[in-house]
This record gives C-alpha cells, structure tokens and sequence, in this order.
C-alpha cells in the first residue's frame, strides 16, 4: 500500500499547494464576497489494549491540523476550497498539506447546476451505513476519533444536478479512481490474509476506467423516492489477480432505490442496492467477491427534548452462497450468505445543547462482531470545543470487519478552536 | 403476558366473563346517542379550502341545494289541465317546511322580463294563471324558449317536460321533502309522470336506505356465517360464543365512535360488515386448534390453554396486522375514512382480548356445567383434507408451473392496474332500476341537467363585473362551455343583460348583445331590479357590488370524470384567453366538491395502502426473523391485491369510494393466512427437519384451518351480493374475492415458491431462542398498545373551541407576529446569555413564505455564525395538522439529513425559545380566556390566560396583546404551582412595509437565569420569494438573491 499511497499523497500535496496558490490569488479579483474560515485542532489518541504487535498506552492518534477554508460567490457561481495543514508524527512525515476540497458551482441556469473540482460527494438515506453511497470513505479516520468529516474522502470529478419537473436527477462524473482509506499498519492491527506485501493494483486513469453515478430524486406526496445507478470498482480491493498475484478493485455496478418519509413523529426510511459484481457474475469464481443484494431500513425520532434515538436494520444477501463457500480453503472463515448488521445511536443534548453525548454502535449477529463509538462533547464558548471519545471493537472471528480490530480500542480527546 | 392472561381466562372465568359484559354494556349504553350524517361534503375536513369557499360562495350568492321535480308528459305539458296541474302542485310545494319558497323555480313563481306599451319593461311571474286555451299554452312555451335565463331549464325545448326546482333551507331535510312532494305529486298529478332528482336526495335517500340495509344485509350476512360454521364444527355452543364474540366487538367498535361523539357516516356504517367476520377468524383458529388438542388431552382446559399457547403470536400478529391495515386509513385525508380506520382498528383490538380472554372463560365454564363428552368433536371431515392433500401435491410437484403461472397472472394484473378509472357519483350508489336512477336519466335526457357546479368570475374591484370586457368574457366562456356534451346550459348575469336588451328593442334577436358601455349594463341591471322583479333571482348571478359573477353550469351527468371534463374545459379556454385583469375563476357546487375529495381520496388510499404495506412487511421480518420469509409471506396480500385491482382495470369497472377503502382489508385479512401458515409449517419443520413432512402436516392443521376460514367468510357474503345498494354488492364481492384469491396463493402459491428451494427457507439446526421470540411477543403487544393509544389520540382531538373573543385576539396576535405579509426575510442576530453572563452568538438569515394565513409556512436559515456551523442550512414545511417536515444540511460532507421533528419544545440552536416559539404555537392548542384589560408601559393590553389543552412544559400563561398593533408585548408562563417560569418580553416594535414588526424580543429561563435576545434585521415584507427554493436543491447552494 506504500507506494499508491506516497504517490497519491504527493499528488495531492502538489495539487493542494498550487490549488490554494491560484485562489488566493484569484480572490481579491473576484468582485463578491469573499471569505475565509478554518479551525485549530487537536487530536490525541491512545490504545486501551494490548496485542498483535501493539502494546497498551501507544497512540492511535496524535496529530495537530490548521484547516483553512476560502469561499466566495457571485449571484451565479460560487468558489469553495479547504486545505489542512497537518503535523501528524504517526504518520511519518512532519508536515503535510490536505487539499480537502476545492470546486467551483456554478448556478446560473434555472434549469440545472454544475460543480466542479475536488469535492465531497454524499447521498443515501442511511446514518453511517451505506448502500447507494458508493463514494469514497476513510475508515481509518473513522476508527481512531477524527471529526465525522473526515469519513468522506473527497473525489475530483463534476456533478451535473439536473431539475426537471418529473425529477431531480444528478449525474456524477469521476474519472480518477479512489479507493476507500483503510487503516495502515502504522495505527492499527488489523486481518491481512496476504501478509505484508499488501499493495492492490488500482485501475489506471484511463477513460473507460471512468466512473459514472446518477441519482434521480423527487417527493411523491410525503414520500422522499431516490433511484441510484453507479457504474465503477468496488472501493475496497476485493479481488484477487493469482497471475499477477496482486489484490485488485473488481468492477462493480450498483443499482438501488431509497424512501424516506416522517412517521409518528420520526423518520423513518429504507433503502435498497442490487451490487452486481460484473466480473464475477454468476459467483463462481472464488477470487472476486459475488453479487449482493443490499437493504437497509432506519427509524429515527426524539423520544423526549433533547434525546434523539435512530435504529437501523441492514441486510447484505450473497447471491451464490454456494459458489462462495465451494471456492473456499478447508478450515478458512465462511461468512454467512446475509450478513446482517444493526445500529443504533443516541443523542442526548444538555446545557443548552453545548454538551453532547453521543453513542453510536454496530452489531452483526451473523459476523458476530461489534463496533461502539461513544463521544462526549462540550462547548466551552461558541469558538473552542473539546471531545472525549472512545472506539470499542470486538468479534469472535478476526476476519469479519469489526472484528479484526478487536485489539484496537482506543480512547481520545480533541480540541478545536475554530474562526 | 400469555401466562397471565391464560391464568386469568382458566381460573377465573366468572371475573372475566363479567368484566367483559359489563364494559359490552357500557358500550351499548352510547348506541341511542347515535349521529346520522349522509353529506358527501363531509368526505372533506370542514376548512378544506374548497369546501370553504362552497359554503362561502353559497351565502354570497344566496345560493341552495335543489330538489328537481321532473314532469314528463309524452302529449306534452302545454296544454291549459297539465298547466293547471303544475300550478296546484307548486303551489302545495310551497307550504312545504324546509323549502325555501321565495327562490323556487316553477312556471308560476320565475319572472318574466318583457316590455308592454309604452316602452316600460316589466318583469312579472312567467305564468300569473294557467292560460286557457291550447295557443295561450303554446306562447308560454315560447316565452321559455326564447329566454336565455329559462331555456332547458324550466321546460324541454318540445315543451314535454317541465322541470321545478325546490331549493331547501337545509340539505338534510331532502329525503322528508321528498317524500312529501310525492305524496302531492300522486293526489293531484294525472297522465303526467313525476321524477325527483338531484344530488341532495340522491344522498339523503341512500341514507335511509343505508340504514335500512344494514338491518338486513348484515344480520343476514352473520346468519349465513353462523349457518357455515355450524356445518364446519357441529356444535351449536360453539359456534354460538364466536358469533357472540364477534357481535360484541361490533358493539365495543360501534358503541366507542358513537359515544366520543362521531357521526356515522356512510363509510362506517360499514363497520359492522367489516367487523364481524374479521372477528370471528381467530375464534375460528383457536376453536379449530382447540379440538385437535382436545382429542389428545381430554380436557377443554387443557386443550383451550395449549390451543392459546400456540396461536397466541400468529394470533396476535394477525390482530396486529389487520390493525395496521385498517389503522393506516387514519393517514388519508378524508375525516369519514379516518374514523372508518380508527374504529374497526379498535374493533379488532377488541376482538383480540375478548379472543383470548372472554372466548376461553366461556369454554371453561361451559365445560363445568357439561360433562366433557358433550362437547362433541367436529366431523372429522376426511373429504376436504384428501382435497388439501391433493392441492398440496400439486403445489409441490408442480412448483415451478405453479410459479410461471404466478408470474404470468401478476403482469396481467398489472397490466390491468394501469387501466384502472377513479371515479364516482352517488346516484350510481343505486342499482340501475331504482326509482332514483330512472329519474335521473329521464330528467337529464329532457331538460339541461340535474348536475350544478358554479364557476365564480369575480376579484375585489366593485362594479367590474359590468365591464363590458367581463361580461363579453363570461358570454365567451358560456359559449365554450355550451358545446361541451356534458352541459345542458350554463345561466349567467351576461344572459339577464341580453335578456333585457332582446326585450328593450322589442324582441329583436340583434338587441340579445352585452352593450358597448358599462352604463348600459348598469343601467339594464338596474331597470331589471326596478322593474318588479325579485331582486335576489338578480343577486344569484351577480353580488350586489357587482364585483363577483356566478356562472350556473348544469350538466347531465354528475360522475366525477364528466365533471372534471368540464372543469378542463373551463381551463382550457381560461388558460388560452387570459381573465380579464384582476379577476379569478373558482369552482364551487356539489359537483365539484365531489370530484376534489375523491381525487384527495384515492392518493390517500395510495398513501395509507403502501404505509401499511411497509409496516406489515416490516412486522413480518421481525415476526419470523428472517428478511426471505418476510418477503414471502408479503406475497399472498401482494397477490391478492394485484390480482383484484387489475381485475377492476380490465372489466373497466369504477374506482370508488368502497373499493378504494377495501383495499385496507385486503391486506389485513389475507396476511393472515400467511402468518399461521408459515409460524406453523416452520414450527413443524423444526421438529421433523423434513420438508415433505412439513408440509403434509402444514396442510393437515393450518391448512384446514384456512380452508375453512375461506369457505366460511367467501359464502357467507354472498347474501349481500343481493344488496339493493351497489356499494354493498361490491363489498360482498370483495370479499368474496379476497378469500377466494388470497387463499389460493397461500395453498399454493406459498408451498410451490417454498419448493422451489426449501433449504433456503427451512433452516436445519435451531436458530432462534426462547428469549427472543418472548421480545418479539412483547413488541407485539407494544405495537397494540400505541395503535390502541394514536385511535383513542384521534379521538380526543375533538374537544368544542370556546372564548371565541379571546380566541379571535390570540389568533389576531398569532398572524401578525408569524405571517406578516405573505413572505419576509431578515437578518437575526441572537444572543444567548448565562447566569455568569457568558454570551454566546447565533447569526443567521431566515427566509419565510406563507401558502396562507395560519396555514402551511416554509422557512430556510442560513446560518452565519458560530462558525463552525457557517453555510450550514436548514429548512422546515410548518404544517397546521401534522408535524413539520425538517431538513438540515451540512456542508463539511455533503449531506442533507432529514430530522424527526415530533418534539415543538426542543430548544431552536441552543436557545431560551423553543421550535414553536420560533414558528409559532397555534392559537387551537390553548384554550383563551380574556382576563382584564391593561397597560404594559404607556399601551393598552389585552390580558389573556392561555391554558394548553393538551400537556405542555407549563401549566398556563398570561399574553399581554397590545391593543393597539394586537402583537404580544410580553407572555408569562407559569408552572402549576403558579411560579413564573419563562418571560417572553417584546422589546422593540417598528414598522416595516406599513406592518408592525416586533424586532427585539427576549426570552428568559426564570430557573436557570438564561436569556436569549433577539434581534431582527434588515427585514422586508413581500419579496416575492419563489415557493421553489424550500428544496434540496437550494440546501445546498443557497439562493444569493436573498442571502448574502
């Protein structure tokens, strides 16, 4: 993973630095508003266990950053960028620059939008479960107690959001393919059935490796509806090339619908995605993940002032089970053909809603395996924040998701000044 | 739960069978408060816009529902004795209490203008005495004919039909008149024959005769039932407790709507008919299960407590189900259906209890008196289980036939689906023959129609209407509209002009023209009313300001798709020739107000049907713990209701009111059969792990169970195949249907599909423990206990509004302070403060737009500080009757998140006010009382004590309402032990645009000492801000016109 990973991160370093270069430069020319924003913060992070290899009390975060955010806009167009400047021992390197986003919308047609550059992309109705979601994501920020933000990794690409009257349909665009961010060896243990030359092979940029996303949204009565298509990789590398013997990102192609509506005084909402593995139709071939059906339903409400409470169901259904279990080494893990997964979070706000606690967890009864991510939350003064969290993991099998980083529970604080 | 309940039901028999009598009794006790209520109009809430403006257009206008008295004589009605006829007849019709006989229309009573010597116009009676001879009743004729205003209407152009129309002074009184004016009709009428029409007593005589059916057709249909169980089971005792139980929850139902006060209505006057067989299906169940256990056990105690041990979850699931399905119409948005839902939902509730409480005392106890050999077992039936056996081979053997069948059938039904029509008129309520049905069709096949709808032309300027332009306008219109095959004529005060004008020039056809200037349509509107005629036949066309026109349109036929036809019509030739500046066109009438609800209807019904398919799917997962079951056990209702739905397509049959509502019970029955059958096959594959086996035994138990269920319900409403009134006929068909249909996928739709693959279905291994399955039980009743808590909710929410001054000042204050304008914006700045003085800030700009004055309001923050949460947004639709819809979104990702928005008393961003102190508290919620009368500093306040009439986080609070702009200067909340809690003080009142705006205001948390300061500003009224910006689309990119 190494080499992508510095080339990626030079790339970025590269782009980032002459991105914000050229907006600040551009800016004092642009004739409307123009502003910039950011944050200090502190991240540190520790291991509440020992084991494969990590011993208790070393630290899973440790990291200063200065994100600064430049935007501006006209009556027809707007200009956003967010850079991080990042000082993060753990990682390697003393000093990195993130561009996080920078893009450009433009908004003077009645009839439709466009926005381009580096941005972050989202839709789907689920709350930290995903389906038609198929963008790129950083689990590792996830896991070690970054600010939600930084689950989602941005992509370069445009987004063409069309508004005729039957529906609201957007059309995304990627050329570059990013993969989703993992944990590195660095912070955290974790299951690698190949051993350490862990180092897939990424599509290369060429023009049918480009990746198409659509989604088509209207409200029928008090109904949400979404159609999604998505035509592109799996985000994570679950294939496998033997000639080459390399992990791969297979192709992949997502089909789905979501519903959403308010119910009893809650929301509730569903969401379905047909992941057609293209390469390994008829789940055959035991090297590339099969095709599955996806569901997911959630129901989310206040049950009294202040405390909110969300349950969702999730549901992942291999379609050749058989196929799967036959490819199989004796002895290896069998995953179920439906995976399940539940979650639930609560949200309890107190103090005039500047302290906050939080309790997310995930559980799969098929995996058995579990994930609770608790975060306590308070607002000194409308500038400066400090959190404590913790992230438990557990399972009864070191392959499943969660339960390959059993040994990694942590806890962390964080502070942030932000102007 | 179950332990409890079962310990109660076998040990304490007599308790129970008491307590349930007694509150049987209570129930019963309400039914002689009984309401009747007939009015289609109350398909829609009372302040549904259109209804609104029916009744509004109807007082501006002086307007009433009509009787039609249709008199056809093949010799024809001119003649000196037919004309006589009519006269006497009129003039009894006139005595009649309930009509309103100034505006009755009939040749003796309506004016005629004509000009006599001298160049004076008159209007007189058209027919001062019945002529004398054959030419003088011949000039009558003529007189109608060549008048616009009468033509078609009084009389049929070949003079065989006379028509009279009887306004009422109320719509209910219709069938009494009716009946009267028979009465008249038959001792003074001759050769002629005699119709009634028109909507009202189309509506009041299906009333009656509503009732009338009930007595029978229910009774009979519960006879026939009763009749089939006792063929199934042979035992008259029996048999007799679940008729009993299912009577008695009618009554529960029944006994609950009339005592909180409802009406019933047409829709449950339907309950009964629902209610009883859906009751009797889990007595069935458990009667049945209880005498297979009985031939091993011995004892009915023993076999009716493990009989109740087993079905107690299927059983509770299907209760729950078919709640759910009947509870969902709560969600359309029609009140009748709504109670309709509400009550059979209650009903089957009842049912459940008294199923598994009431049913086995009274087996106990009837077994303490007889010796256990009485209780005879059924006939064994060997027959119909070799007849399953053989169903069941087929199914299995031919699964994958079965299957494509299945396929096929489906895309035909949806196929058939797409075809479906909406449509309705309540004279089609009535079979073809009835009386009703030939007197509409003869009337509107003479005369220019029975049906009205009334199109208003008007806006605020007096005396438009007689603007030349206008009226040309409306002539134009009529014009239109008159070539449509659906209108007989349209009547309007253009044709009272050229009515005069004909007449001024001596009746030249080139005088029937709208003259060139206003003053001479003034002029011969005023010499009209000056002439002697009524001034209020005038005032039925035009108001006296003359600012509104009422076009009368009469069509020939009143179902709603020719109705609607006609609006298009009108559309069509508004939309390509513009309203003349300043003026609007609305629909009022009957007619229309039929079509408005019935388009409400079907969407709700859509609505409510794809809410509870949701909901029992769901329900369905959770019950067998498996997404693969849930879909399929989906699939008998899925079946059914595709199947029955497209059959409606393609036989081209209507959409209506009862099939719309039937759709709900579709899905609560034929569920059932799917939950016993699978709970029980997957119950038996357990033991056995063998398919074949489990289903041979499937079969044998819940499969005869089901069989029987099928042929009880399925015949027992064939009886009301012969119902005299369609909506019945339909009804027993449905049903018929519906058992017929749904059990049929369940014997063989289920066991092939299953075949298919039985491994995927029938897991070998236990999976599942007790634990859980006593979770799932419990959620269950959970379930019961909130349906049961939103019907009782929905019931209460009824309470009479009192204080009507106070009210009014609260509702005054209510629109100044949230609807100023019909839009507005500005710039907040808010200030929250802690004891120790700590200040924190919220800046934001806030965007609002009204659909209508205390109505629905959508606003968009676009926060500007702290800056954490700078760009983030947020949206709310303020809905009067239900919860706002909320959206935020948050730009660090990229993400609009919907959020439940139940709680109005969650604090708006940190502050001291709440989401509906932002958005204001309805003035509906509390109850006003007007205290005194005082100053706050040098203005004048009206002191009002607003008690909430439901819980809320204070007990009371006295508003002080400046008198002066009636905006709230200060509110003060109390707790209940009278301790000011909160203070609301406004700081700062300054006009904008010409409306008093509040632009400092406060809000202190006495207890924790915390205040938050607003401050409001560059604020602006009436911007024009596009309704189109409440969406998604502008969460994310805001809309910089507006916000900067």
């Amino acid at each position: 993973m190494h080499a992508a990973d510095t080339e990626r991160s030079r790339q970025r370093r590269m782009a980032g630095a002459i991105a914000l270069l050229l907006a600040f430069l551009l800016a004092p020319n642009a004739s409307s508003a123009q502003e910039v924003h950011g944050f200090v913060e502190g991240l540190n992070g520790v291991r509440t266990s020992s084991g494969s290899g990590f011993e208790e009390g070393t630290y899973t975060a440790r990291e200063t950053r200065l994100q600064l955010r430049l935007s501006g806009f006209s009556d027809v167009a707007e200009y956003f960028a967010r850079a991080d400047f990042l000082f993060d021992p753990i990682a390697g390197s003393t000093a990195q620059v993130v561009l996080r986003e920078a893009h450009f919308t433009y908004t003077g047609l009645r009839f439709m939008d466009f926005k381009a550059g580096r941005q972050i992309l989202t839709w789907g109705t689920g709350d930290l479960l995903f389906i038609n979601d198929v963008f790129p994501r950083s689990w590792e920020s996830f896991f070690i107690g970054r600010d939600i933000q930084y689950l989602k990794e941005p992509t370069d690409g445009a987004r063409f959001s069309f508004y005729p009257s039957i529906s609201n349909i957007e059309l995304v665009l990627l050329p570059r393919f990013q993969p989703d961010v993992f944990p590195t060896s660095d912070r955290m243990s974790f299951y690698n059935p190949l051993g350490e030359s862990f180092d897939p092979q990424e599509p290369t940029l060429e023009l049918q490796n480009g990746e198409l996303a659509l989604r088509a949204y209207r409200n029928v009565g008090s109904f949400e509806l979404a159609l999604y298509g998505y035509w592109g990789f799996f985000r994570s590398p679950v294939g496998f090339d033997p000639q080459a013997m390399q992990a791969f990102y297979p192709h992949l192609n997502v089909y789905g619908a979501s519903l959403r509506r308010g119910v009893w005084g809650g929301v509730a909402n569903g969401e379905y995605g047909y992941y057609d593995s293209r390469q390994d139709r008829d789940g055959t071939n035991p090297l590339i993940e099969n095709s599955s059906s996806r569901w997911m339903i959630g129901y989310d409400r206040q049950l009294w002032t202040d405390f909110q409470i969300g349950l969702q169901g999730y549901w992942e259904y291999m379609n050749n089970h058989e196929g799967y279990k036959a490819g199989l080494r004796p002895g290896e893990y069998i995953r179920d053909q439906v995976r399940h997964l539940y979650t639930a979070r609560l949200t309890q706000w107190l103090k005039y809603q500047t302290l906050r606690l939080s309790l997310f967890g995930y559980v799969s009864p098929t995996d058995e395996d579990y994930y609770v991510r608790a975060l306590a939350s308070y607002k000194l003064s409308d500038p400066l924040e400090i959190a404590l969290g913790a992230n438990l993991f557990g399972g009864a099998h070191q392959e499943t998701l969660f339960g390959q980083f059993a040994d990694n529970n942590n806890v962390f604080v964080r502070g942030r000044y932000s102007f | 739960m179950l332990r409890w309940i079962l310990h109660l039901a076998l040990e304490r028999p007599r308790w129970v069978v008491a307590l349930t009598v007694l509150v049987t009794i209570i129930f019963l006790a309400q039914f002689p408060r009984i309401q009747i209520d007939t009015d289609p109009e109350n398909m829609l809430p009372e302040n549904e816009p259109v209804r609104v403006f029916h009744t509004e257009l109807k007082e501006t206008f002086g307007l009433r529902d009509f009787l039609v008295l249709g008199i056809v004589r093949e010799a024809g009605m001119f003649e000196p004795g037919p004309l006589a006829r009519v006269a006497a007849i009129t003039e009894r019709i006139l005595e009649i209490e309930g009509v309103v006989a100034e505006d009755v229309l009939a040749p003796t009573e309506v004016d005629d203008i004509r000009v006599e010597e001298g160049g004076i116009l008159r209007v007189s009676p058209l027919m001062e005495e019945p002529p004398e001879d054959h030419e003088s009743a011949a000039a009558l004729l003529e007189r109608i004919r060549i008048n616009p205003i009468l033509r078609g209407k009084l009389a049929s152009d070949d003079g065989r039909a006379i028509a009279l129309f009887i306004p009422l002074t109320a719509k209910d009184l219709s069938f009494e008149v009716a009946t009267e004016i028979s009465a008249i009709a038959d001792e003074l009428g001759d050769d002629e024959e005699y119709y009634l029409a028109g909507q009202p007593v189309a509506q009041d005589t299906f009333g009656a005769a509503m009732f009338r059916q009930m007595a029978v057709s229910a009774p009979l249909a519960g006879l026939v039932l009763f009749l089939l169980m006792l063929f199934f089971f042979r035992d008259p005792r029996t048999v007799g407790t679940a008729m009993l139980l299912a009577i008695m929850a009618v009554i529960w139902g029944m006994g609950a709507l009339i005592g909180l006060g409802f009406t019933v209505h047409i829709m449950s006057s339907m309950i009964p008919i629902f209610l009883i067989p859906i009751a009797i299906l889990p007595s069935i169940h458990i009667l049945s299960e209880m005498y297979e256990r009985q031939k091993d056990s011995g004892s009915p105690k023993r076999a009716v407590g493990e009989a109740l041990r087993h079905l107690f979850k299927p059983v509770l699931f299907t209760s729950i189900t078919t709640i759910v399905g009947f509870g969902s119409l709560i969600l359309t948005p029609i009140p009748p259906v709504q109670v309709f839902g509400a009550f059979v939902a209650f009903g089957i509730f009842a049912a459940w209890i008294m199923s598994m409480t009431f049913l086995p005392a009274l087996v106990v106890l009837g077994s303490r008196r007889a010796t256990p050999s009485v209780t005879r077992l059924p006939a064994d039936r060997a027959d119909s289980g070799r007849h399953l056996h053989v169903v069941r081979r087929m199914a299995i053997r031919g699964r994958w036939g079965v299957t494509l069948v299945a396929i096929v059938i489906l895309a035909l039904s949806i196929a058939g689906l797409l075809r479906i029509q909406v449509n309705d008129n309540p004279v089609r309520w009535f079979k073809p023959g009835h009386p009703l049905r030939v007197a509409d069709r003869v009337m509107n096949e003479h005369l220019a129609g029975t049906y009205l709808a009334y199109l208003q032309i008007g806006g605020e300027e007096d005396d438009r209407i007689k603007d030349p332009e206008v009226m040309r306008y409306i002539e134009a219109l009529q014009q239109h509209l008159g070539v449509h095959s659906n209108v007989g004529a349209t009547t309007s005060v253009a044709d009272v002009v050229k009515k005069v004008g004909f007449e001024l020039q001596f009746e030249d056809p080139a005088g029937s023209v709208i003259p060139d200037s206003r003053e001479t349509i003034a002029q011969y509107l005023f010499l009209y009313e000056m002439s002697g005629g009524n001034p209020d036949d005038l005032f039925h066309f035009i108001t006296p300001e003359a600012a509104n026109a009422n076009i009368w349109i009469q069509m020939h036929a009143g179902e709603n798709n020719a109705v609607q036809s006609v609006v298009d019509s009108a559309q069509e030739f508004i939309d390509a020739n513009p309203l003349p500046a300043g003026l609007a066109a609305d629909w009022a009438g009957l007619s229309y107000v039929n079509i408005v609800w019935q388009n409400q209807m079907v969407r709700g019904m859509g609505r409510a049907l794809l809410g509870s398919f949701v909901v029992v799917f769901l329900m369905m997962t959770v019950l067998f713990r498996s997404l693969i079951w849930g879909v399929v056990s989906m699939l008998p209702l899925t079946g059914t209701i595709a199947f029955i739905y497209g059959m409606l397509g393609w036989t081209g049959k209507y959409y209506d009111m009862p099939v719309a509502v039937l759709s709900s019970l579709t899905l609560g029955l034929s569920i059932d059969f799917a939950i016993h059958f699978i709970q029980r096959s997957r119950e038996i594959h357990k033991e056995t792990q063998d398919f074949e086996e489990t289903m041979m035994r499937t079969f044998e138990g819940t499969g005869r169970a089901i069989f029987r269920n099928v042929m009880v319900l399925a015949i027992g409403f064939v009886p009301m195949f012969f119902a005299s009134l369609t909506p019945y006929v339909t009804v027993g068909q449905f049903f018929f249907l519906i058992m017929v249909v749904s059990g049929l996928v369940t014997m063989i739709l289920l066991p092939a599909l299953t075949a298919l693959r039985p491994s995927l279905f029938y897991r070998n291994g236990t999976r599942g423990g007790v634990a859980r399955e006593r979770v799932a039980g419990a959620a269950g009743a959970g379930a019961v206990a909130l349906l049961l808590g939103v019907t009782l909710t929905l019931a209460a929410g009824h309470a009479p509004a009192q204080a009507q001054d106070a009210e009014a000042i609260m509702k005054q204050a209510h629109l100044n302070l949230y609807y100023a304008g019909d839009d507005g914006s500005a710039h907040v700045h808010m200030a929250l403060v802690d004891k120790k003085g700590r200040e924190r800030v919220r800046e934001f700009t806030m965007l609002r737009w009204d659909k209508e004055d205390g109505g629905e309001q959508r606003y968009y923050t676009f926060f500007h500080k702290p800056a954490d949460v700078r760009r983030t947004t947020f949206m709310v639709i303020k809905h009067q009757e239900k919860d706002d819809d909320r959206w935020i979104y948050i730009p660090s990702v990229d993400l609009v998140r919907r959020i439940s928005a139940n709680d109005k008393n969650s604090s708006f961003v940190g502050s001291d006010f709440s989401y509906e102190d932002v958005s204001g508290r309805h003035w509906l919620d509390d109850a006003h009382e007007l205290v005194r009368e005082d100053t706050v500093g040098d203005a004048a306040v009206y002191v009002i004590k607003s008690t909430p009439k439901d819980k809320a986080k204070w007990a009371y609070r006295l508003v002080y309402v400046d008198e002066e702009h009636v905006l709230p200067l200060k509110e003060e909340y109390f707790d209940k032990k009278d301790r000011m809690v909160r203070l609301f003080t406004a700081q700062k009142i300054e006009e904008i645009d010409g409306l008093p705006t509040v632009t400092v205001r406060s809000m202190k948390d006495l207890k924790k000492d915390h205040t938050t300061t607003v401050t409001f500003t560059e604020v602006q009224y009436d911007i024009g801000i596009d309704s189109d910006i409440f969406a998604e689309r502008y969460l994310k990119n805001p809309p910089r016109e507006y916000i900067q």
